[in-house]
């Protein structure tokens, strides 16, 4: 039975474009064309990269971090681990995350260097800044396909547009609208809305690259429309091939 | 007399101009017909845009003005929303089960309205739980369903961490819920108000001896609105019905007083359509224009009529006699333009002065009632000339009930018999009551101007004084470099700033950033409790630690940081809590506060001394206003003294002019001291009272003067001046007191208002009306005996 307990719309730093030409025509419906995306993304287990995000408040003040990025896919699992090193007085501290493939929250470890403290985090609510940037938990470890009815609204010879809409009402979002790119089965741009039906932010994919076989976003703006800002995510150094040792993603890398 | 003075006077004027004028009321048909569509149209221009009307308190400074922009940039940092303060006294202690399980049911009902950000109460405030090998940041609900609390634990912490005494009284009988309502206008706050209170009063309905009150900033402007909303078709409703008797009995009958009731309304439809044509929202200081408006455009009417029965009762009219209706009526309209004109510039000018105000409301008072107080001009002399032209009904003049011509004999016999007396003791009455001025304070909160004490608004905050922390805030914005708060170094400097804020009488707490770094850094330093203050020593930590708290940001980027530190930690905020402040309690503050401000090092965030600290919020916002209403004082009644002296001197001449100008001051004098004397600060509306005070009585002045001049002009004012004095007093009795009792007829509709400024601001204006109608009909004719005597 196909596992649809992945992380669908896993986005800026989980998100990779769909196997090249692989593309099936035409999909039986939206949760088929979103369960390929996810699909697709997860072609390689094995991911790092140099991340920079920069945070742009309503005022056009900006603040940067930067940071390499380890992503390791598991059996029944996915381990991520971030290590900052900009700004200089954050260089070290480190944020585990494990998030087994059945569930919707990570669990989080944090490394502060200064103090030599490592504390497991449950505070993992998924609607909670990324690191307080303008994408949110659940951006970055993807949203499972199963908790949303997707549907295909439109589509022509380049572009699928789905709708996917949470099965459970208390979701922070009550709608979002994506905008596939056919061939290479990468989202082009995701708007979310809030619970009360207004736009909330959207994800701009701004540039894709082929890497290995692989469509990756390696440069993405998440437009929040409500509070003004926006955060601009780019990767670089990005290899897929090398195998991530998988102590470097648990607490030995952590603490590194 | 010279041939110019005779023309000033009104006079003499070219025969020409009568006869085409006298020709005009004769004419037929078609000219009517014109002329009453052109006052049709003129009021329908004005009523045209009166659905567009709005209503908002919010606005009270220019956008640019340094003080709001400051506010502005404070919220932008660190308050985006609207706080909406729900106090819920509980039938219970807090922490039994079920009232924690009602309070957070209400959290959730509220949290889920439109238009609500988010909300903060007992349950869903933040903690930071150590659980050996995990840290918790949770809301002590969350803890309590995840078993991370339980009952007594919950209860332990709570009254330990800085919650307590703010969400939660110390007798954990008031919980408060801070609602975070998005800024969106009047319109969309009334929206949100009213499903919060909707939401609140239904989930408190359901225990018994449970009660819900509403404060901050979002149920204050929002109960200011409302209250402005009401009033407005009260007070017009009242003004109708006040009007409605008052004119019958003026006027005499029905008819005469339907034509002016009805010009009347066409004057305040105008004024109202203004309003709303120049997108100018009514407030709380406008709702008075209105009534004003329609009484002084009765005034005129009562002049013009009081002139059409003097003519009409054998009168001898320099010459023009009553030969037929055509002439009487071109008498009337050459007797009363000017005077009605004088007059209602001179209002004008009074009202309109305030158009120099900094402050919006004032502005907007000034400007709009100086153009709707000309615009009501030529609609209300227009209705009652073209009535007295067109209806020969109101041409019949009623039988007077009263004996106005003994009254102005009776009231002229002193100021003839004893003008240096009664002149004197005019002045020292002025200057004894004017010396209250000395005393002279503002006061500008809003809670204490705008609202009666046992009105639910000020209850609520008081319910927030008393268990809550205070309902007041001081805000100290400490600015730096980019990150600059980021730093030890800075951190200890804030830490010795609250210390020191914190000691000051009246400030009961004082919130920043220390409080969630100092939880974070026992978090990770093992003290893993609330109560724990220490502070991270190295920039390192903090910034770890600061980086470890902006994991709390949520979708609308508000973290535990977000209220302290603004975006690139550039700026740091402390918020001083105190009660409900009057001015000068809050004057005190202020000044304790920038005495702890000034110790601030800015060379250590990278600042200039200049651009360092800066003391906001909309409680000092608002005191900041008082400043602008001492100089909106000064400047209108200068201006408005020097408009109407200029007046008075150019059409009637250096003596009786300057007669005029003393006549006016002497009540304004005794006004404003009272004002004082009887220990009422300046508000908002006080700093209105002299210049209306001034700009309706000076009419009275005008009408005397102008009927004084006219008779010196027949008969030679230097040879008979008591007889031009006797004579102007018998024509001007009537009408000036009656437009006098009219004022004070309309002031008292404003007082029956439920906001306590109207109320204050009524009862003020209607005594210097009577000051003034007594410094009209008795003062000014003893001193234009005092200054006529030489010449006599």
């Amino acid at each position: 039975m196909r596992r649809r307990n992945k992380p669908a719309l896993a986005l800026a730093l989980t998100l990779t474009a769909a196997a090249p030409l692989a593309v099936a025509d035409e999909f039986a419906d939206g949760e088929a064309v979103m369960q390929a995306v996810f699909d697709q993304a997860r072609r390689h287990a094995n991911q790092s990269a140099e991340v920079e995000l920069v945070i742009v408040d309503s005022g056009g003040r900006e603040r940067a971090r930067g940071f390499r990025y380890l992503h390791k896919i598991l059996p029944q699992r996915t381990k991520s681990l971030i290590k900052f090193h900009r700004p200089a007085s954050v260089k070290g501290t480190g944020l585990l995350s494990e998030t087994p493939d059945d569930a919707d929250r990570a669990t989080q470890w944090i490394y502060l260097p200064a103090l030599r403290a490592v504390k497991r985090l449950n505070a993992d609510d998924q609607n909670n800044s990324f690191i307080g940037s303008d994408f949110s938990n659940g951006d970055i470890a993807g949203r499972q396909v199963s908790r949303d009815n997707h549907e295909i609204t439109s589509q022509d010879a380049a572009k699928i547009h789905i709708r996917s809409t949470p099965k459970d009402a208390g979701d922070a979002y009550s709608r979002i609208d994506s905008v596939v790119l056919r061939d290479i089965l990468v989202p082009e741009r995701i708007v979310f809305y809030d619970r009360n039906g207004d736009k909330l932010k959207t994800l701009s994919n701004k540039r894709v690259r082929k890497i290995d076989g692989m469509y990756l976003v390696v440069e993405a703006v998440m437009t929040n429309h409500q509070s003004g800002g926006a955060t601009r995510l780019t990767k670089t150094r990005i290899d897929l091939a090398r195998d991530i040792d998988p102590r470097r993603v648990g607490m030995q890398g952590l603490r590194m | 007399m010279s041939a110019r003075d005779e023309r000033r006077a009104g006079a003499v004027e070219p025969a020409g101009r009568v006869q085409r004028l006298e020709r005009f009321f004769r004419t037929g048909r078609g000219a009517r017909i014109v002329a009453v569509l052109i006052w049709c149209a003129l009021a329908a221009a004005a009523a045209a845009h009166l659905p567009r009307l709005s209503f908002d308190n919010d606005t009270w400074l220019p956008a640019a003005h340094p003080l709001r922009a400051e506010l502005e940039s404070f919220r932008a940092a660190f308050e985006p929303d609207e706080a909406l303060l729900v106090a819920v006294e509980l039938p219970a202690d807090f922490f039994a089960r079920e009232m924690t399980r009602a309070i957070r049911q209400l959290d959730a009902a509220i949290a889920a309205l439109p238009a609500v950000r988010h909300v903060l109460s007992p349950a869903t405030a933040t903690t930071i739980i150590d659980r050996g090998d995990a840290l918790e940041i949770i809301s002590f609900g969350d803890a309590l369903d995840k078993g991370f609390l339980d009952a007594d634990s919950f209860r332990q912490r709570f009254d330990r961490s800085p919650y307590a005494g703010k969400l939660l009284s110390a007798d954990h009988r008031v919980a408060a819920l801070r609602v975070a309502v998005e800024r969106g206008g009047a319109e969309a706050r009334a929206m949100a108000v009213a499903a919060v209170v909707d939401t609140v009063r239904r989930h408190v309905e359901t225990h018994d001896g449970a009660a819900a009150h509403f404060a901050g900033e979002a149920a204050l402007k929002d109960e200011l609105n409302r209250a402005t909303r009401a009033q407005l078709p009260k007070l017009l409703a009242l003004a109708a019905l006040a009007l409605a008797v008052f004119l019958r009995l003026a006027c005499g009958n029905w008819r005469r007083a339907a034509l002016v009731f009805t010009a009347a309304g066409a004057a305040v439809a105008a004024c109202l359509g203004l309003l709303a044509a120049r997108g100018w929202p009514m407030n709380a200081v406008l709702l008075a224009l209105p009534v004003m408006v329609a009484v002084i455009a009765v005034a005129d009417a009562l002049h013009i009529l009081a002139r059409w029965d003097g003519l009409g009762g054998g009168e001898a009219d320099d010459g023009h006699g009553d030969s037929d209706d055509a002439s009487r009526l071109t008498a009337t309209v050459r007797q009363t333009w000017l005077p009605c004109l004088g007059a209602s510039v001179t209002s004008a000018v009074g009202f309109g002065a305030f158009a120099v105000s900094e402050l919006i409301p004032l502005r907007h008072f000034g400007l709009a009632s100086a153009a709707a107080i000309l615009y009501a001009y030529p609609l209300i002399v227009g209705a009652v000339w073209g009535g007295l032209w067109l209806a020969p009904g109101l041409r019949r003049s009623p039988r007077p009930r009263i004996a106005w011509k003994k009254l102005a004999a009776a009231a002229y016999h002193p100021s003839a018999a004893h003008a240096g007396r009664v002149a004197l003791a005019a002045l020292l009455i002025a200057a004894l009551l004017g010396g209250g001025l000395i005393t002279l304070r503002t006061e500008t909160n809003f809670l204490t101007v705008f609202f009666a004490e046992d009105s639910r608004v000020r209850r609520a905050f008081d319910v927030v004084d008393a268990g809550l922390g205070g309902s007041g805030r001081v805000e100290v914005t400490l600015h730096g470099g980019a990150a600059a708060f980021a730093s030890a170094a800075a951190l200890a400097q804030v830490e010795s700033l609250a210390t020191r804020a914190t000691a000051i009488d009246s400030v009961n707490q004082v919130d920043s950033y220390l409080l969630p770094v100092a939880m974070a850094h026992a978090a990770f330093t093992g003290g893993g409790d609330n109560g724990e203050t220490a502070l991270p020593a190295t920039d390192a930590a903090l910034a770890q630690e600061l980086l470890f708290l902006s994991l709390s940001r949520g979708e609308a980027q508000r973290g535990v940081l977000s209220p302290y530190l603004d975006f690139d930690h550039s700026s740091a905020r402390l918020s001083l809590q105190t009660a409900n402040l009057d001015s000068a309690a809050l004057q005190q503050t202020l000044a304790a506060t920038a005495a702890v401000a000034a110790d601030f090092e800015p060379a250590a965030v990278g600042a200039t001394a200049a651009e360092s600290v800066t003391i906001t919020g909309l409680n000092v916002f608002i005191h900041h206003l008082g400043q602008l209403v001492l100089r909106t004082q000064a400047f209108s009644i200068a201006l408005t003294l020097a408009i109407i002296a200029a007046l008075l001197l150019v059409q009637f001449g250096w003596r009786a002019g300057a007669c005029g100008l003393i006549a006016n001051l002497l009540p304004l004098a005794a006004t404003a001291g009272l004002v004082a004397w009887l220990g009422h600060p300046f508000d908002f509306a006080a700093i209105l009272i002299a210049g209306v005070t001034l700009g309706l009585s000076v009419d009275d002045t005008i009408h005397f003067l102008h009927h004084y001049r006219r008779g010196g002009a027949g008969r030679g004012i230097d040879a008979d001046g008591d007889d031009s004095r006797a004579r102007a007093l018998n024509r001007t009795a009537r009408p000036i007191v009656l437009t006098s009792a009219l004022f004070c007829c309309g002031l008292a509709v404003v007082g029956a208002s439920d906001l306590v400024v109207l109320r204050k601001f009524a009862a003020f204006t209607a005594f210097g009306i009577t000051a003034a109608l007594l410094a009209t009909l008795v003062v000014l004719p003893a001193l234009l005996k005092l200054v006529g005597r030489g010449r006599e």
